[in-house]
């Protein structure tokens, strides 16, 4: 018995065990389920709205929309609609005492959101029964102008059709591929076009394609369509490369183009047009095509030009379209075209068959330009020539010019003694019983010596090398601007002739000097910001070392001819044969006056020294300054 | 019978230690908490302006399908006492909460049609719940995942009144979380030890 009391009191302590097991498990799925469930989200309809004749409909018809009530605790007063948020106040009916209808009359909404509500006796807010959405539009029109393409190397058998009309409602399209081999046929779903691989197109290479256009008004079936997968493949677009304008007396653009594809004979299209007009200019031809073809223009100057070029190939249906549009702006005048060498020279196959049909207005707009062209040239040239007949600098640089250009002896008044062949002869002679083996190397290449002072009491009448012109040139009355302003025009004086000697009391010891080098005479160095060096062989250089700037070079060299070509009174010949000019060109020394001795009276230099640009520049006279001017910006072109 | 339990018990085991697997030692930024907090009903109060038909309009039997939706009631901890012995219980359930509600502005409810308005202040909102979710997340800790509600999608005529009650319910849940957060910060919050 007790054994027995025992094991009631097990099982009975086990049972009550498993009850508060079973309790909490129910507990627990409970509250998962009413976790999972998410009534926040839904809405609890109380009732049954429907419409008719339905909820999708033809757009403009008459509708009707019922609403039912099934409260459990409510017997309503009324029932109110609501269409897209707002009550509905007209044409409500109410049926029976749990049916209410709202009716619209020729419905032309695509879409609406009804819902329908209760008004329920000692409640203020309304309690919702239930809703629906409703939608009009119309069945699809038939699918019309049905194409296929195969865009080459796209992999894809693209088809698109005309949809018709809006339908407003969700309309499907379903592409019917057909093999006309094997009758093998497949479908595919669309939108209004569609994209079938060629891999899947394994029934041959024809095939009939047609489109069916189903919603829920109808449903509708394009025309079939039969295509050779061989005939409506789409080459791809040429690429026009590059364009390049000739430097020729009427100015050719010459385009080129070239395509992957495109070989053999094919006829092609090139348009064009300026950037600023609307209308296309078109070019067709019959080509050869291998590989980069070329086409010429005669444009408008000046002009920004957009040029596109598509082809189509012997005996096919398709062209290629258009190519990306290559814009290409001409030069502004014939010397300023831009010619660029060919890229690939080896590769250009010239146009070989070209039959130019080109519309009148291509035509007409070559000799528009070619006429265009003449009359600005027309114009241009007298404005040109009055400018060099009033304009003194301008003839004043030309007139230069040319006389750099022709020989001395053709414009000389007075015959040079520098420019005979007796001078020339004796100067070489005198030089070479002077030069050793390192003078030699300095005709090629001058080296930078130190630079030595020469006093003029060292001055020996009997060597020509010791025989010293010293000039000492201020710069404080110059300043540095002047060069930058007279540069244009560089007037390099004559300086055998445009000075007397000059006779510097200024101590040897002293840095404003360049001193001059016996192993280096007759040169023209810039040391360091303040001396240069002025040397009178007629083809003289200078040390590279010192002179970098090529503008300097060039200034130096000018100055050079000028040297050469200088005219000479009696003294200076005698001067030139015997004695070296050397130049001192100090810029630190602005305390220091020392006048300027010159063989004519000081009246003549000093109109002579009103400016640089009323200087002519084969004047054997100059003002101080202009040289001094010019010297003093060589430390600034070194910087 | 008994496997059949057992199997079950273990089945229940990891779901019923997740609610007690509070970390104590994390304190959140209360300062940041009680600013991201107040923000958030601002947003909320804009989002939905209680003053629309929807707000006149309800549901038969929604008060008792109100007791799916997270609610901070008196067992989470959040009184004062309960903050002060372990505030994780409650800021554990603050963080479901806007779980919650952060999935539910996920959804087609609000990305469907109709269109919110362009300026309307629900991904603001949806931002601002990420972020507060976050300052509230325990690291290594995942589960939120198991216990978001499957949404059924919803019909377009729905959504607005869904909307409505939504963010309705954010409403009233936000201004709980924001006391909670006040006190917490006003409370709670460790001064400062200047350093030497």
């Amino acid at each position: 018995m007790r054994r027995e009391r025992e094991m009631r009191g097990f099982y009975y302590i086990w049972d009550m065990s498993h009850v508060a097991l079973q309790l909490h498990v129910v507990i627990a799925l409970y509250a998962l389920f009413r976790w999972g469930h998410g009534g926040i989200a839904t809405i609890n309809c109380s009732g049954n709205m429907w419409v008719e004749p339905g909820e999708i409909f033809q757009m403009g018809m008459n509708v009707s929309v019922y609403c039912q009530e099934a409260l459990k605790n409510c017997r309503p007063r009324n029932l109110h609609f609501y269409k897209n948020g707002f009550k509905e106040r007209f044409h409500i009916t109410r049926i029976n005492r749990t049916t209410a209808r709202v009716w619209y009359k020729g419905f032309s909404e695509p879409h609406a959101s009804m819902y329908c509500t209760a008004e329920c006796p000692g409640r203020f807010q309304e309690t919702l029964i239930c809703g629906k959405d409703i939608s009009s539009g119309y069945p699809p029109d038939a699918p019309s102008n049905m194409t296929c393409v195969i865009y080459e190397y796209s992999g894809n058998m693209t088809c698109t059709w005309n949809t018709g009309k809006p339908t407003y409602i969700d309309t499907k399209y379903t592409v019917h591929v057909k093999s006309l081999e094997t009758e093998e046929q497949q479908q595919y779903l669309a939108s209004n076009y569609v994209n079938i691989s060629t891999d899947s197109l394994q029934g041959g290479r024809k095939y009939l394609v047609w489109v069916q256009a189903v919603n829920a008004l109808g449903m509708e079936n394009s025309q079939q369509l039969q295509v050779h997968l061989d005939d409506i493949v789409i080459p791809s677009p040429s690429i026009i490369s590059r364009a390049e304008t000739t430097n020729a007396n009427v100015p050719k653009t010459i385009i080129y183009w070239k395509s992957k594809i495109m070989t053999g004979k094919v006829f092609c299209e090139m348009r064009y047009k300026a950037t600023t007009n609307q209308t296309w200019n078109v070019k067709e031809f019959d080509t050869n095509y291998t590989y980069v073809q070329q086409s010429e223009f005669y444009l408008e100057p000046n002009s920004k030009y957009v040029f596109q070029v598509r082809c189509q190939g012997t005996g096919k249906r398709n062209w290629q379209p258009w190519s990306s549009p290559f814009v290409h702006q001409t030069p502004q005048t014939a010397s300023q075209v831009t010619s660029k060498p060919p890229h690939e020279p080896q590769k250009i196959e010239m146009l070989t068959a070209t039959i130019f049909k080109g519309h009148s207005t291509s035509d007409n707009s070559q000799d528009i330009g070619l006429l265009s062209g003449m009359v600005f040239l027309a114009i241009l040239l007298p404005i040109f020539s009055l400018i060099g007949i009033f304009n003194r600098s301008l003839r004043i640089g030309i007139k230069r010019k040319v006389l750099l250009m022709i020989p001395k002896w053709l414009y000389e008044d007075i015959p040079n003694m520098e420019n005979s062949n007796i001078a020339k002869l004796l100067q070489e002679k005198s030089v070479f019983e002077n030069e050793n083996a390192s003078e030699q190397a300095l005709y090629v290449d001058p080296i930078l010596t130190e630079i030595s002072e020469i006093s003029p009491l060292e001055h020996k009448p009997t060597d020509y090398k010791k025989d010293r012109l010293t000039g000492f040139l201020e710069t404080r009355d110059c300043p540095l601007t002047t060069l930058s302003t007279s540069s244009s025009v560089v007037y390099i004086p004559d300086l055998n002739t445009g000075y007397k000697p000059q006779v510097s009391n200024v101590p040897p010891e002293e840095n404003h000097f360049i001193n001059r080098d016996e192993r280096d005479p007759m040169s023209l160095e810039a040391t360091g910001d303040h001396f240069a060096r002025l040397k009178t062989y007629p083809n003289f250089t200078f040390s590279a070392s010192s002179m970098t700037s090529l503008s300097k070079t060039l200034i130096l060299d000018e100055l050079s001819l000028v040297l050469n070509q200088g005219e000479f009174n009696s003294l200076d010949i005698q001067n030139s044969r015997q004695e070296e000019t050397s130049m001192i060109l100090q810029n630190d020394s602005p305390s220091e006056t020392i006048p300027v001795q010159t063989l004519l009276p000081d009246e003549f230099v000093s109109c002579l020294a009103i400016g640089s640009e009323d200087l002519p520049s084969i004047n054997s006279y100059f003002p101080q300054n202009v040289l001094e001017s010019h010297f003093s910006g060589i430390p600034l072109l070194q910087k | 019978m008994l496997d059949c339990r057992a199997i079950i018990l273990l089945w229940l085991l990891p779901w019923a230690t997740q609610g007690l697997a509070v970390p104590r030692s994390s304190s959140p930024d209360w300062a940041q908490c009680q600013q991201l907090s107040r923000n958030l009903c601002t947003l909320a109060w804009s989002a939905h302006t209680p003053v629309g038909q929807m707000d006149l309009l309800r549901e038969e039997g929604e008060e008792e399908t109100k007791s799916d939706v997270p609610r901070i009631q008196c067992g989470d901890g959040c009184d004062p006492q309960g903050l002060k012995d372990n505030s994780q219980f409650c800021l554990q359930r603050i963080r479901q909460g806007l779980v919650f509600y952060k999935h539910l502005l996920d959804s087609d409810i609000f990305t469907g049609e109709p269109s919110l308005l362009p300026d309307s202040p629900v991904d603001q909102l949806h931002t601002s719940l990420l972020g507060l979710s976050q300052l509230l997340q325990p690291e290594d800790h995942h589960w939120e995942t198991q216990q978001m509600p499957r949404l059924s999608p919803s019909q377009q005529w729905q959504r607005s009144l869904l909307r409505s009650k939504i963010l309705r319910s954010l409403q009233a849940f936000l201004a709980i979380a924001a006391r909670v957060f006040a006190h917490g910060a006003a409370t709670l919050t460790e001064p400062l030890v200047p350093t030497a």
